[in-house]
């Protein structure tokens, strides 16, 4: 059976069942236990009342004796009967029958003729009075009870002696109706006498039974065999009585028997009042029981009921709805708790919601937030005002987390955030994008006023921000967007003010506005990159090579350099093309392609008696693949090439990207034997902690701070700190992008290792590489060095 | 048959000897006795020894039964060359009352005769008789003389205490000289019977149809005959132990 879900229900079947279970054994024991004891009491009444009857019976007949005797035994009697003078016998039977109040008194002749007879004696006929004297012999002076002609009669015959018999003398009562009443007044039974017919089937001669049950007790009891002094139920007229029966003379079969009724219903009527008085209580009780938990229920239910429909208000969004009412009790406790945890949500809900839209660095909004904000500030706007979106890029940021840490590159966020704040005029909705980018929303119906806000918000970083006592110079860029002009909503003009950042980035332009030619250039990403996947396939892609040299100009190695021979675009440098393959991972095809090729390159180089390690560049995303280090291994073995002709160049920002899935694949490289250098060392921010933890055996010099690098310049310290430490560490330093010989010679100077760039050599193809090789060998009178 | 002297000493033995047992040696001391009293007074033709045994249908022998033999007048046909004479005692038969029951509890006397009934007990007694032979009824105190009846009628008298229920005795009166009581072998012996008829009647206190009577004659032929009476079982009577004086 499954439970109704309602709490009220509940607790209703609940406490029902619970009465039940402790009511219906009480009730079953009390109707067992009653039933028991009125069964109980019936057997005993009956059995008591019938062994009195037997008792009184047994009296009367000692009494009957008893007076018998003493007649029998008067002289005066004897006397009369010896001398045979029948008035005198007469008038004697007749004062002694009176005295005794017996129904009957005979004398007889010893011969069994009468003598003389009072009473209902006169009514026996002789023949039955023969019947008893052979019995009466027996007798021995005590009473009998003898069937008579249809009736009982308790009698007892005496003979006379003087001093031999003379005759006999006899009294007797009847048992009719009129004894059996008495009787059953004194014993509290119905009393059936039974006397036997001609043929020994017993016949009722008296009941004190309504005459309609006679028929039925006649049935049940007309066999000798029934009347066996064994208790018995009985149906007598659709009523049920408790019966015991027993022969009230000692002939074999019965011919006088009495049968004692109680009725049951009767015996146990006081037992029944009592189980009907529990019933009705019980009945009352499960009444009160179900009214009583409806009402408990009722009181715990409703005001669970309200709660359910307060907090459904709550959830629907009023916000100031409370429980309260007429609580009590733990009620009122549980909705106290419950009003203040509704108070708590409320309170991190605005949080969460703040969070969700605010930067928590500057309390400017946040992508979400500004977005928001900025849509909602739009459509309030009228159409002839002049939405403009810029998105700024504070350009110095990473290379002052990289270097200074983060507490102060936050600080620097925090001043700019403070800065664009202060600088813009209402109305204007500023938010902080990513790490180093801002938005900012500008409504002014003057185009020019926007532009010139803009200009001026540039001009503010020309002098250095002023962050913990510390002058930090930062750069910024700025693309801008206008609605309307640019694009025909908000997410339009932000993706395209992203767009022209990206251009002033690369143009190292302060402020680029969208034009539509650079989403033309983002098609052709798209593009490209399908195009890409064909060109590994159909060898559009080769291999170019530079020359690594020592600081004395001897060849170390070479790096190899993806050039595109795109069918369309023509030669196309992997700046244009790597950069896209990265983000959809295409990267990870290209790098294999290219490690696969400079390994056939070596192989073919060895053959020719060139023996230098060639660099290839691979990405972040060949680090993150586990298979990476295997690939390896396989292609290396399979054109049976040593490791140490093959090395890794890996930039300083991919390194950081993924560092834990770096670091493994980086150790497992390294146990293949491949050597690793870290690629734009200064560009990214590594810190020499992790550095030092990494399998990197070389360090390459960004070209940003070789450029024009002469010992006076702030870049010189870089560079030889960068010497010093990556010496200290066991790398060999390499600087990129050397094109004059002032560079060169300050490299020397700061004591770096090796050298690599246009004022040796661009890159080249592979056979100009060799014969460039032998060239540069022969030239230099120095052969090319085996470095492994 | 003639009654002579008789010392009362031995009389008193004889009946004394009822209540015990009685042996054969007894009873032919007795024999002895009576017969050597009697003087045979005329020579007519009689059976020296008569005997009759009682007995029941089983052949039991009956005991304490009276047989009387008596003249027949009815038939006549042979009648006794001599009519015996009746000898009444001259001094009264004793009947005692003793350890509360009649002693001898029965007594054949003939007509005539007296009987003198002594209470020999602690106790009193009311002796009465509704017989038609004799009807009385009187107390009988400790240590007060003994009434005498004279007994002039034939027939049984039953002989009760109204005190004392379970006492009984029997006085049987006759008008025969041949009239004895059966001995423990139910046997009765009449000296010198004249031979002729004779009416036979046998009388016992249990007897279930009245007396015995029958015709028999006597002869030397036939001395001894069989006599077959039907009695009923003795009544148990409750007779108290003496344990207190209460009697």
């Amino acid at each position: 059976m499954r439970l109704p879900n309602s709490l009220h229900a509940r607790i209703g079947l609940f406490s029902l069942a619970l009465f039940l279970i402790v009511q219906i054994p009480t009730l079953v024991l009390a109707y067992r236990a009653t039933n028991d004891v009125a069964h109980a009491r019936l057997s005993a009444d009956l059995d008591h009342g019938t062994r009195t009857f037997r008792r009184i019976l047994d009296e009367r007949g000692v009494q009957l004796a008893l007076a018998t005797r003493v007649l029998a035994s008067d002289f005066a009697f004897r006397k009369a009967l010896a001398l045979a003078e029948p008035a005198t016998i007469q008038s004697v039977l007749e004062n002694h029958s009176a005295r005794l109040r017996a129904d009957f008194g005979l004398v007889l002749s010893p011969s069994r003729a009468v003598v003389a007879s009072t009473g209902t004696a006169a009514a026996a006929s002789s023949q039955v009075l023969a019947a008893i004297a052979p019995e009466a012999e027996e007798s021995a002076g005590r009473s009998i009870i003898l069937s008579l002609d249809r009736r009982l009669v308790q009698i007892a015959v005496v003979p006379v002696l003087a001093p031999d018999p003379i005759g006999w003398t006899a009294f007797g009562w009847d048992l009719d109706q009129h004894a059996a009443n008495d009787l059953k007044q004194l014993v509290d039974l119905e009393i059936t006498f039974l006397s036997a017919t001609d043929n020994g089937a017993l016949q009722i001669s008296a009941s004190t039974l309504p005459p309609s049950l006679h028929e039925d007790v006649r049935r049940q009891f007309s066999s000798a065999g029934a009347v066996n002094s064994q208790m018995l139920t009985v149906d007598l007229g659709g009523e049920t009585y408790a019966s015991s029966s027993f022969p009230l003379d000692g002939r074999q079969p019965p011919r006088a028997a009495v049968v004692t009724h109680q009725s049951v219903a009767k015996a146990t009527a006081p037992f029944k009042q009592l189980t009907d008085l529990l019933t009705t209580l019980s009945i009352l009780g499960v009444a009160g029981c179900v009214l009583g938990s409806s009402l408990l229920a009722g009181a715990i239910a409703r005001p669970i009921r309200s709660l359910t429909a307060m907090t459904e208000a709550m959830r629907a969004g009023e916000t100031r709805a409370h429980l309260g009412g007429k609580l009590t009790g733990e009620l009122q406790g549980l909705a106290s708790s419950f009003n203040r945890l509704v108070d708590t949500l409320r309170l991190r809900d605005a949080e969460v919601l703040h969070l969700a839209y605010f930067d928590s660095l500057t309390e400017l909004h946040n992508r979400v937030g500004f977005v928001k904000a900025a849509s909602e500030f739009t459509s309030r706007a009228t159409p002839d005002a002049h939405a403009v979106v810029a998105i700024l890029d504070v350009a110095s940021s990473t290379q002052i987390n990289g270097i200074l840490g983060h507490e102060v590159g936050d600080e620097v966020t925090r001043a700019v955030a403070a800065m664009l704040a202060a600088a813009l005029p209402e109305p204007r909705i500023v938010g902080r994008l990513t790490r180093d980018e801002f938005a900012v929303l500008l409504l002014d119906p003057d185009e020019e006023a926007c532009h010139a806000t803009l200009r001026m918000l540039i001009a503010q970083f020309d002098k250095p921000l002023q962050v913990v006592s510390q002058s930090i110079d930062a750069r910024i860029h700025v693309g801008w967007a206008q609605l309307h002009d640019d694009g025909p909503d908000l997410a339009t003009i932000m993706r395209r003010a992203d767009m022209a950042l990206n251009v002033a980035k690369a143009r190292q332009s302060p402020l680029v506005r969208f034009d539509h030619a650079m989403e033309a250039d983002t098609h052709t990403h798209f593009a490209l990159l399908s195009d890409l996947k064909i060109a590994v396939a159909s060898s559009q892609l080769e291999l170019h090579y530079q020359p690594k040299l020592s600081i004395n100009a001897q060849v170390m190695g070479l790096e190899a350099l993806l050039r595109w021979n795109h069918p369309r675009r023509g030669l196309l440098m992997p700046d244009a093309f790597i950069a896209i393959a990265e983000q959809t991972g295409a990267v990870r095809e290209v790098t294999r392609y290219v490690i696969t090729a400079a390994v056939k390159q070596q192989v073919s180089w060895l053959a020719d008696g060139i023996r230098l390690p060639i660099a290839v560049n691979i990405s972040a995303r060949d680090l993150q693949d586990e298979s990476f280090p295997l690939f390896v291994a396989t292609t290396l073995a399979d054109h049976a090439v040593d490791a140490a002709t093959l090395s890794f160049e890996i930039t300083e920002r991919a390194l950081m990207d993924n560092l834990e899935a770096t670091a493994q694949t980086l150790r497992a490289l390294q146990k293949i034997g491949i050597r690793i250098a870290l690629d734009d060392y200064g560009t990214g921010y590594a810190t020499l902690t992790h550095i030092s933890q990494l399998p990197v055996s070389e360090l390459k010099i960004d070209r940003s701070f070789v450029t024009d690098l002469t010992p006076n310049t702030r870049n010189f310290a870089i560079v030889l700190s960068t010497v010093e430490m990556g010496h200290r560490l066991g790398m060999t330093v390499v600087a990129e992008g050397v094109e004059t010989v002032s560079e060169l010679e300050a490299l020397r100077k700061s004591g770096c290792d090796e050298v690599q760039g246009y004022y040796f050599s661009k890159p080249m193809a592979a056979d100009a590489t060799r014969i460039w090789i032998k060239v540069h060998t022969s030239a230099n009178k120095v052969p090319a060095r085996a470095t492994f | 048959m003639v009654f002579r002297f008789v010392p009362e000493e031995f009389l008193r033995w004889l009946q004394s000897s009822q209540r015990a047992p009685r042996t054969g040696v007894q009873v032919l001391a007795t024999i002895v006795v009576i017969a050597a009293a009697l003087v045979p007074p005329t020579t007519f033709a009689a059976v020296p020894q008569f005997r009759l045994v009682v007995s029941d249908a089983r052949g039991v022998a009956i005991p304490d039964a009276v047989v009387m033999l008596r003249v027949s007048e009815i038939s006549g046909k042979t009648t006794p060359t001599s009519r015996p004479r009746l000898a009444v005692p001259a001094t009264p038969v004793v009947i005692q009352q003793l350890d509360r029951e009649f002693v001898p509890r029965i007594t054949v006397v003939p007509v005539g005769a007296r009987v003198s009934l002594p209470n020999n007990d602690a106790v009193p007694h009311s002796v009465y008789s509704f017989s038609p032979a004799k009807q009385f009824e009187f107390d009988v105190y400790v240590g007060s003389s003994p009434q005498v009846l004279m007994l002039d009628k034939s027939g049984i008298i039953t002989l009760g205490c109204n005190i004392h229920d379970w006492m009984v005795g029997y006085i049987v009166v006759v008008d025969t000289p041949f009239a004895q009581t059966s001995d423990a072998r139910g046997t009765v012996s009449f000296a010198n019977v004249p031979e002729g008829d004779y009416e036979l009647r046998v009388w016992h206190s249990q007897q279930r149809a009245g007396e015995h009577v029958a015709q028999i004659s006597v002869a030397e032929a036939a001395r001894s005959q069989a006599v077959v009476i039907d009695i009923a079982p003795p009544r148990a009577r409750y007779k108290p132990p003496l344990t207190l004086k209460r009697y």
